[in-house]
Formats: C-alpha cells, sequence, structure tokens
C-alpha cells in the first residue's frame, strides 16, 4: 500500500479518536451542569464512531494487523503456500467491495434527517461505503503484490 | 434453500476462509452476505447491522479504556506499580515473583489487557527476577500467567466485548463488579504456586524498603492506584454508564500523566492516540461484523441446534459446563480472545442460561477459559510477547507454564461451579443501591 495514504489513515484515526474523546468529555460535562443529554452531541459520536471504527478497520487492514488464524495455512508447503497467500487479499476486497455497493444503496435510499442536529440520516452509512471502497482497494493492491499482511502474532494488544 | 442447507453455507463459508487466513472480522462479514444471498434477504442488512453496532453509545468504552491504558503505560505507570507491588509483598522468599503477581493486578486494574500487561511489566521484571537468580523461563511464565488477571479485574474491555456481544443484555457494571473475586483468585493460586517453587528452588528474599521509603512509594503510586477506583465508582453506584466512566478515566489519566507526573507531552499524546486507535480497530470491527454473523445464526436457530446437542450428550448442568469449558480451552489455543468472545457469545448464552447459569457468571467463566488461552501455544498474543521480552522459545516458555496452566485450571473449575464467586459482589453492591 502507498505509504501516504498509510499516513493519511493513521492520521484521520487519531483524529477521529481525539475527537470522540473531546465530544464524549463535553457531553459528561453538560451532564454535570444541566443534568441532561443533547442530541445533538449523542447523534455527533455515534458518527464520528462509525466513521473511526471503519477508517480505523482500513488502516489495520493496510498494515496487516486484523487478527486471523495461521494454525493451517503457516504448516503448508511453501508452494501452496504461495496458492493460499491470494486467498485472503482476494476475499477482503470482495467484502470491501459488497461494503461499498451496499453501503451507497443505502446512503440513496435513506432520505430521513436526525433530530438533533437535522442532518441526514444517511450519513450514518457513508463511512461504511467510503471504507468499504477502501478496503477494496487495499485488498486489490496486496493481491497485485501478492503479500499477505495478516497475522494474528502481530501484536494486536486487544486481549 | 434449506435451513440446514444455510447452515452448512454460512459455517462452511466462515470455517473455510478463517483457514485460508482470512481475517476473522473480514470472514464473518462474507459468511453474512453469503447467508443473506442465499436465504434471499435484503443484503443491505450487514451494512446497516455494522454501521448500527458501531454508533453503540458502549461501544465507545472500548477505545477509551483503551486509550486509557496506553497514556497510564507510556507515562512509566509501570515502573512505579512494581515498587508499589515490591514494598507490600517484595521482602518474602521468591519475592519478585509475587512482586510480579502484584504488579500485574494493579496493572490490569489500568490497563484491562494481558499483553499490554505483559509488554509493560516483563521488561521491568523479567531481567531483575534473572539478575537476582530466578531461572529465565519461571521469570518468563510467571509475568505471562500473571498478566491474565488483568483480562478479568476491571476495567476490562473485553467484559464490556462481552456486554455488546450479549446484545448489551448483561450489564457491564455486574460483569466488572464479578470480575474482582475471580480477579484476586488468580493472583492467590499463582501467589502460592509461586511461593512453593521459590521454596523448593531456593530463590531469594527480596530487601525489606524502610518506613519512609515505602510512604515515598506508596505515595507516587496514589495516582496510579487510584485510576481503577475512578473507573469502577461512578459506574458501580450507577452514576455513569460506562462509556462515560471510560471518558472519566481518560480525562483522569492526562491529569496524571501530564500535571501529576509530568512524563508525556504533547508528542507522546500523538503516539499513544495513534497506538490506541490501532488496537480499537482490530476490536470495533469485528464487533460490527460479528453482530451481522449473529443475526444470521440466530435466523438460523444456531444456539437451539447447539443446546440440543449438549443435551443430547447429557441434561446435567455440570456435565455441560465441562463440555464447554473444554472446548472454549481448545478454541483459546488456536483462536484470538476478541474474536471467539463476539462469535461464541450469542451462541452458548442462550445454551447456558436455560441450565441456570448466570450471564454475568458464564461471562467470567468465558474471560478467564480465553485468558488462559492467550497463554498457550499455538497462538497466544500474551505468550508471544512474554517470550520476545523474556527472550525464550514458545516450548521452553510453554514447558515453565505447566504448573501455572494448572493452577489457572483450578480457579476455573472454581468459577464455573461456585456460581457464588461471581455473583457475590454484583448482588451484594446490587442490594445496597436497593
Amino acid at each position: 500500500m502507498p505509504r501516504a495514504l498509510g499516513a493519511i489513515l493513521e492520521a484521520a484515526t487519531a483524529i477521529l479518536l481525539a475527537l470522540l474523546a473531546v465530544n464524549a468529555t463535553f457531553e459528561l460535562v453538560a451532564w454535570m451542569l444541566w443534568q441532561r443529554s443533547f442530541a445533538a452531541l449523542d447523534e455527533i459520536q455515534a458518527l464520528l464512531m462509525v466513521w473511526f471504527g471503519m477508517l480505523s478497520a482500513s488502516y489495520c487492514l493496510a498494515r496487516g494487523l486484523h487478527l486471523a488464524v495461521d494454525v493451517v495455512a503457516s504448516r503448508l508447503a511453501p508452494r501452496m503456500r504461495r496458492i493460499v497467500a491470494t486467498v485472503p487479499p482476494l476475499a477482503v476486497a470482495v467484502f470491501g467491495g459488497l461494503l461499498s455497493i451496499y453501503g451507497w444503496r443505502l446512503v440513496g435510499i435513506l432520505d430521513n434527517t436526525l433530530p438533533g442536529t437535522g442532518w441526514s440520516a444517511a450519513l450514518q452509512y457513508q463511512p461504511v461505503a467510503v471504507a468499504g471502497l477502501l478496503i477494496a482497494g487495499i485488498g486489490l493492491w496486496q493481491l497485485h503484490a501478492r503479500t499477505v499482511e495478516t497475522g494474528s502474532h502481530s501484536g494486536p494488544d486487544v486481549a | 434453500m434449506s435451513d440446514p442447507a444455510l447452515l452448512a453455507l454460512v459455517l462452511g463459508c466462515f470455517l473455510v476462509l478463517l483457514l485460508f487466513r482470512v481475517p476473522v472480522a473480514f470472514a464473518l462479514g462474507l459468511a453474512s452476505f453469503a447467508f443473506f444471498f442465499a436465504s434471499g434477504r435484503p443484503a443491505l442488512s450487514v451494512v446497516q447491522k455494522i454501521a448500527t453496532q458501531m454508533a453503540e453509545p458502549t461501544l465507545l468504552a472500548i477505545p477509551f479504556f483503551i486509550l486509557c491504558g496506553e497514556i497510564m503505560s507510556s507515562g512509566g505507570m509501570a515502573r512505579r506499580l512494581v515498587d508499589v507491588a515490591n514494598v507490600c509483598v517484595g521482602f518474602v522468599r521468591g519475592g519478585l515473583a509475587m512482586v510480579n503477581v502484584v504488579a500485574s493486578m494493579f496493572f490490569g486494574g489500568i490497563s484491562g489487557s494481558s499483553v499490554a500487561d505483559t509488554a509493560s511489566i516483563g521488561p521491568v521484571l523479567i531481567p531483575t527476577m534473572v539478575r537476582s537468580g530466578y531461572d529465565r523461563g519461571f521469570s518468563v511464565a510467571v509475568t505471562i500467567a500473571s498478566s491474565t488477571q488483568g483480562i478479568i479485574l476491571p476495567p476490562s474491555h473485553n467484559a464490556i466485548l462481552y456486554s455488546l456481544a450479549a446484545g448489551g443484555t448483561v450489564s457491564i457494571q455486574a460483569l466488572f463488579l464479578a470480575g474482582y473475586v475471580p480477579g484476586l483468585l488468580v493472583g492467590a493460586a499463582l501467589m502460592t504456586l509461586s511461593a512453593v517453587v521459590a521454596s523448593r528452588r531456593g530463590y531469594p528474599r527480596g530487601e525489606i524498603v524502610s518506613s519512609r521509603q515505602a510512604l515515598r512509594i506508596a505515595a507516587s503510586g496514589v495516582p496510579a492506584l487510584v485510576t481503577p477506583l475512578i473507573i469502577v465508582v461512578p459506574l458501580a453506584l450507577g452514576w455513569a454508564p460506562a462509556h462515560q466512566s471510560a471518558i472519566i478515566a481518560v480525562v483522569w489519566s492526562i491529569i496524571a500523566s501530564s500535571f501529576i507526573y509530568r512524563s508525556l507531552g504533547a508528542a507522546d499524546y500523538w503516539r499513544v492516540l495513534k497506538r490506541a486507535s490501532r488496537t480499537s480497530g482490530i476490536v470495533i470491527i469485528l464487533i460490527g461484523t460479528a453482530a451481522a454473523f449473529g443475526e444470521a445464526l440466530t435466523y438460523l436457530h444456531v444456539p437451539e441446534i447447539l443446546a440440543a446437542a449438549l443435551t443430547a450428550i447429557s441434561s446435567q448442568r455440570v456435565v455441560v459446563l465441562l463440555l464447554l469449558n473444554v472446548m472454549i480451552l481448545a478454541l483459546g489455543a488456536i483462536m484470538d480472545m476478541a474474536a471467539l468472545i463476539v462469535i461464541l457469545t450469542p451462541i452458548l448464552l442462550p445454551v447456558v442460561e436455560p441450565l441456570g447459569v448466570d450471564p454475568v457468571q458464564f461471562g467470567i467463566i468465558l474471560l478467564l477459559n480465553l485468558g488462559i488461552g492467550l497463554c498457550t501455544p499455538p497462538v497466544g498474543s500474551t505468550l508471544f510477547v512474554g517470550c520476545a521480552v523474556g527472550e525464550i522459545s514458545i516450548e521452553e516458555a510453554s514447558r515453565a507454564l505447566m504448573p501455572f496452566y494448572v493452577a489457572m485450571l483450578v480457579v476455573l473449575i472454581l468459577v464455573t461451579f461456585i456460581p457464588e464467586l461471581s455473583l457475590w459482589l454484583p448482588d451484594l453492591v446490587a442490594s445496597w443501591r436497593s
């Protein structure tokens, strides 16, 4: 994957996480001061969260950080392993493509607005469609490069 | 397509993709799409389910707890907690092994991650233990095993994952409180084992710290030690939901690291944000696609089918729970924790609930099982990190871990068959609040 895209995604997810923290702090302070929550802040939070979730998933894919099971694949003969190595990027590209197609379809269908911000409800599904495109692109690029960047050993500290 | 054929398609698709090393999150998503295409249901539901699940406010607690753990561990917290643990238990025979267990107990209460625990405590304590005459294998094994406490002791983001995977029906507050006794039991079991090994091998006693020095160390550890309280108390008392407790913890960790310890600058925060985003990114997409997959399994009545299969073997609660423990342990040895929580919870919870198992207790059983799985080969992220930090092979570490596996399995059996160990504290707080 071109390094520039990786760097952009990394920065974007870090900024989104910071924005989420700021929004949540704001919400907490508002709740402490006025004992009420604001629908607009909730809606912004939900929107930021979907963007954050989808973009960080794309970034982790590009960095090969997603959890995968390599108990079987790692025991195959080298020739077989090379053939099998084309499956993950292909599957990822197909998944990304499906997400994008159905994501845009959903965006096209929804015409109601959110009560707090007055924004279109379709906005919540836009990140899925955009990230689907990114995921498909990364998958195709990985397929082209014939690299398998997944791995459960690569140090994700999720446990 | 008939239901059995659909089930074969969905599970077959998922398993084949997994075996071909497709990331778990994407394998779940593709299997869900396969179900919706084959059953003639609208595939838009997959996208809708993923986005809706991600927008769930409770989910916000996960990146915030991860962020809090990252801030605290980047701010030199591990060294301070080791010092505090040393004051508490360092003076006994095999003191450094005890310090390792207690420091993990403290650190787990902040980070909620066994991998982060091993990666932070390991570099501080393993070389010190080896220099003091401890066997390298034992030093690595005690570091890896004791980090399991971080998964059960609150705030465990895996507990939040479990609650979300259960459709939000299991209270995070109750899960957090339920983790205390089993987490402390794991600690006690590991300390007992360490004491026995230390006495047999003649490991040295640690130095006794003067009371003035002990006070100074304890004072410097206070900002780190109060973090779990800052998280758990508002949640337990019902003052704030999980994501608000999490943001309080983030704000506190920034105050502690920037103004009390003065250990983090602006550039450090940028690095911390990037690291937390990476870890969160792995988990959040997993929760989204697992929700879509869970919907497919519910349509296909998978929990009912599994329940029927298990009760066909035996209708006794004890036998079914033992079978489930063996199954989860085996799966935990080959698959990662977060993925298994989101896949297994919607399937197994409806199986155990009719047997009278409380969902909160089952959550702790699941977490403990999978925590042990993280320390076992062939796929154990904590084991890998421990081996990398301690510079020993997986085989050597696994051999040294054998007695620790036994100790943790004993605790697992206790937690499985004595519900009060998990439920006593949540029940107590609930009755106190009412």
